[in-house]
């Protein structure tokens, strides 16, 4: 019998959606078999503004899709991003009920349910309980059932949303007559396609640099220990340099597009870059120290946010294995010295495995790439992600794709 | 009257609670376009299925009317009914024991070319026909010869067997005819019979002598109930030749000789002689030739033949 299912993995992004099609094989294999790809419209710093349009574009990535894997999607897991996504972490603390101290597994669940039970403002739900390790009279444990204590603590980080924000996104996919099967922050899943389980261990930044939002995702101890959204993006900085060069949005994404870089050497400070490239009227030459200038003062505010809010949690200058760079917006050269000053720590651009296809290899992908990983592991139920058990999970994941092919 | 109790549902505190598919929600080209696709879909299954139950319906019907029909198409079993049908006195087991065949065996193994020749070849079936009743059964239906003469055999093991003559000359054993049958029919005599085979070679003029049997059966069934022994010295199937007779050795009325045409008239001839001679003199009767044209020769025992004239 054939088991193979059809998986879609969706992300409706500031500047582009971007659907993939993934055949799942027996033994946990997965093959990618489509991708479609459309313009964005309606929507904004990662959430819909126009619920018809953002339809349009995601419907026809979607069919587009479809067609080039000649197959009908099944199983469609979509990310998550938006200034409108919160986290929190939640503890529970329990007493071991049995008269030998013997931790069962309906004192687990209890802990479990404690943590997870917190009420939520009525606007507000849950998109995903991120377990971290149990303490078990305040030694870190990670399986207590059977061990000896009293007391067992166990905490989660509950990431939430916007309830019409989530639905809109729900009501997309929805409107095309299919089924969200799991709903997946972007920081995450692009987590887990740049960040190794060692340097999940050792304590790593991934920031997901979009076109309007970067997602974070903090490692420490191979746990998510913290997790967020800015507002800021690519978007921003062709807006800062449309404004700073006095130049129309569209001329100031071409100037951005073509210099793509964040950092210049001494070498080219003195150079200059024609605004339009036709030289006709209304062309002017402007240098390129003004545009790095612009492009490097709004990379460094978007890192001094992202500092400003881990710290308050993790003191980034311990995570020793640095940060690492993804999305699109990562491309800009010099991206990661920018980051590298404000961070004070060791900054380097996220990479996929060599075996993924040329055609979709780049930093914008990662976060549909790595919905694939949720879509293989998607026996934890109710969105419950144990990033804990995941540590382990990422060596198999590879060997689980080792058939990717486009 | 209480007010009915307000039950609030419980508040939806996970994304998995929204409810998803919203056919309201489907606002781009392509989702109006894949719903349609899906409602033709739906409909074309819904239209195969009805079509596939009324076909099942109907075929359920032509089956109750005409089983025969569904019946040809099955497959074919091993032979589990044979139908005989006969005008005859053969028997089904005689059937049986002749071709060999019996319940159980491969219906679509046997030759039914062969087992039309192996029953013909008895020399009791004129001939017959074997079909194949699908799935499981054998018809056979028989036209066999009609007895007019028994005859006497040397058997290979040296005894003397009775045997019978049909209507065209073909002798064979002769089967479950009854006993008044094959008393009733006179012997055969005077004839050479020739080895054919397992049995005998047809005996020509047969059917001439039939003929007379059957008229004399019919116009004088006192008389032939007399009629011992069919002599054929002086007839081999010829009927112009001028020595050619047929004669008959009777109980009680001695030989009679009859030419081998116009037997209606022979056989009123002889029924006035037997008249004429009474009762008495019937016993004294030891040969009435009928061979001659408006005439008769009749012998007595102990007296001179007496030619008679103009006779009847």
């Amino acid at each position: 019998m054939n088991s193979s299912k059809i998986i879609g993995a969706i992300e409706i992004g500031t500047s582009k959606v971007v659907v993939l099609v993934g055949e799942s094989a027996a033994h946990g294999k997965l093959r990618i078999i489509g991708k479609g790809e459309c313009a964005s419209a309606g929507v904004a710093k990662g959430e819909i503004t126009d619920f018809k349009l953002a339809s349009e574009c995601v419907h026809r990535a979607i069919v587009e899709a479809e067609q080039m894997a000649n197959a009908k999607i099944e199983h469609v897991f979509i990310a998550q991003t938006g200034k409108h996504l919160e986290s929190f972490y939640n503890q529970s603390t329990v007493t071991v009920m049995s008269s030998d101290n013997i931790v069962r597994r309906t004192d687990v669940e209890r802990a479990e349910k404690d943590a997870k039970s917190k009420e939520l403002p009525q606007n507000r739900l849950y998109i995903h309980h991120i377990r971290n390790p149990f303490l078990l009279d305040d030694r870190v444990v990670l399986g207590p059932v059977g061990m000896g204590g009293k007391k067992l603590q166990v905490g989660y980080w509950c990431v939430t949303g916007d309830k019409n924000k989530i639905r809109d996104h729900v009501g997309i996919i929805g409107g095309f007559g299919m089924r969200v099967d799991d709903m997946i922050i972007s920081s995450l899943a692009s987590g887990v396609m740049v960040a190794s389980a060692d340097e999940k261990k050792s304590g790593v930044i991934v920031l997901d640099i979009g076109s309007g939002t970067t997602d974070y995702a903090v490692y420490r101890d191979g746990f998510v220990v913290y997790c967020g959204v800015v507002p800021v993006g690519g978007d921003h900085l062709t807006n800062d340099l449309s404004l700073g060069l006095r130049i129309n949005r569209k001329n100031a994404e071409s100037l951005k597009v073509e210099l793509d870089k964040a950092f210049i050497d001494k070498s080219e400070a003195e150079n200059r870059i024609w605004m339009i490239g036709d030289k006709g009227i209304g062309e002017r030459n402007i240098p390129v120290q003004s545009i790095v200038k612009i492009i490097n003062a709004r990379m460094e505010e978007l890192f001094n946010i992202v500092l400003k809010q881990v710290n308050v949690h993790v003191p980034v200058r311990e995570l020793s294995a640095g940060a690492i760079l993804t999305g699109g917006s990562s491309r800009l050269y010099g991206i990661e010295q920018s980051a590298a000053d404000v961070f004070g720590i060791e900054v380097r651009r996220g990479q996929h495995p060599e075996w993924i296809s040329k055609d979709i290899e780049g930093p914008e992908y990662s976060t549909a790439l790595g919905l694939f990983h949720y879509a293989l592991t998607a026996q934890e139920s109710n969105s419950e992600r144990d990033d804990g058990a995941q540590k382990q999970k990422s060596a198999g994941f590879i060997k689980k794709i080792l058939n990717f092919k486009l | 009257m209480l007010p009915k109790k307000q039950t609030t549902p419980a508040p939806i505190n996970n994304w998995r609670d929204l409810p998803q598919l919203n056919k309201n929600r489907a606002v781009s080209p392509q989702a109006i376009q894949r719903r349609r696709r899906f409602i033709l879909n739906v409909l074309g299954i819904s239209f195969g299925v009805v079509c596939s139950a009324v076909l099942c319906g109907y075929a359920i019907y032509e089956y109750k009317q005409q089983p025969d029909m569904f019946q040809m198409k099955t497959a074919v079993q091993p032979l589990e009914t044979i139908y005989f049908h006969t005008d005859g006195v053969l028997t089904r087991e005689w059937v049986e024991s002749k071709l060999g065949i019996a319940k159980g065996t491969d219906l679509i193994a046997l030759n039914i070319a062969e087992l039309d020749e192996a029953l013909e070849a008895q020399g009791q079936v004129r001939d017959a026909t074997v079909q194949i009743v699908f799935p499981n059964a054998l018809r056979i239906t028989v036209r066999e010869h009609r007895p007019v003469m028994r005859v006497r055999i040397n058997g290979s093991d040296g005894k003397v067997q009775n045997w019978v003559v049909s209507e065209l000359g073909d002798v064979y054993p002769g089967f479950n005819y009854p006993q008044a049958t094959l008393q009733g029919m006179p012997f055969l005599g005077g004839v050479n019979l020739i080895r054919q085979g397992k049995g005998y070679a047809p005996i020509p003029g047969i059917v001439v002598v039939a003929e007379l049997l059957e008229t004399a059966r019919y116009c004088v069934p006192e008389l032939y109930l007399n009629w011992r022994v069919v002599l054929l010295d002086d007839f081999d199937g010829r009927t112009d030749v001028p020595w050619a007779s047929i004669k008959v050795q009777t109980r009680g009325m001695g030989q009679v000789i009859f030419k081998p045409k116009d037997f209606r008239k022979q056989l009123n001839r002889l029924s006035s002689i037997m008249d004429d001679a009474g009762i008495q003199r019937q016993a004294l009767l030891k040969k009435i030739d009928l061979t001659m044209e408006n005439r008769a020769a009749v012998q007595y025992a102990k007296a001179e033949p007496v030619i008679r004239g103009r006779l009847r």
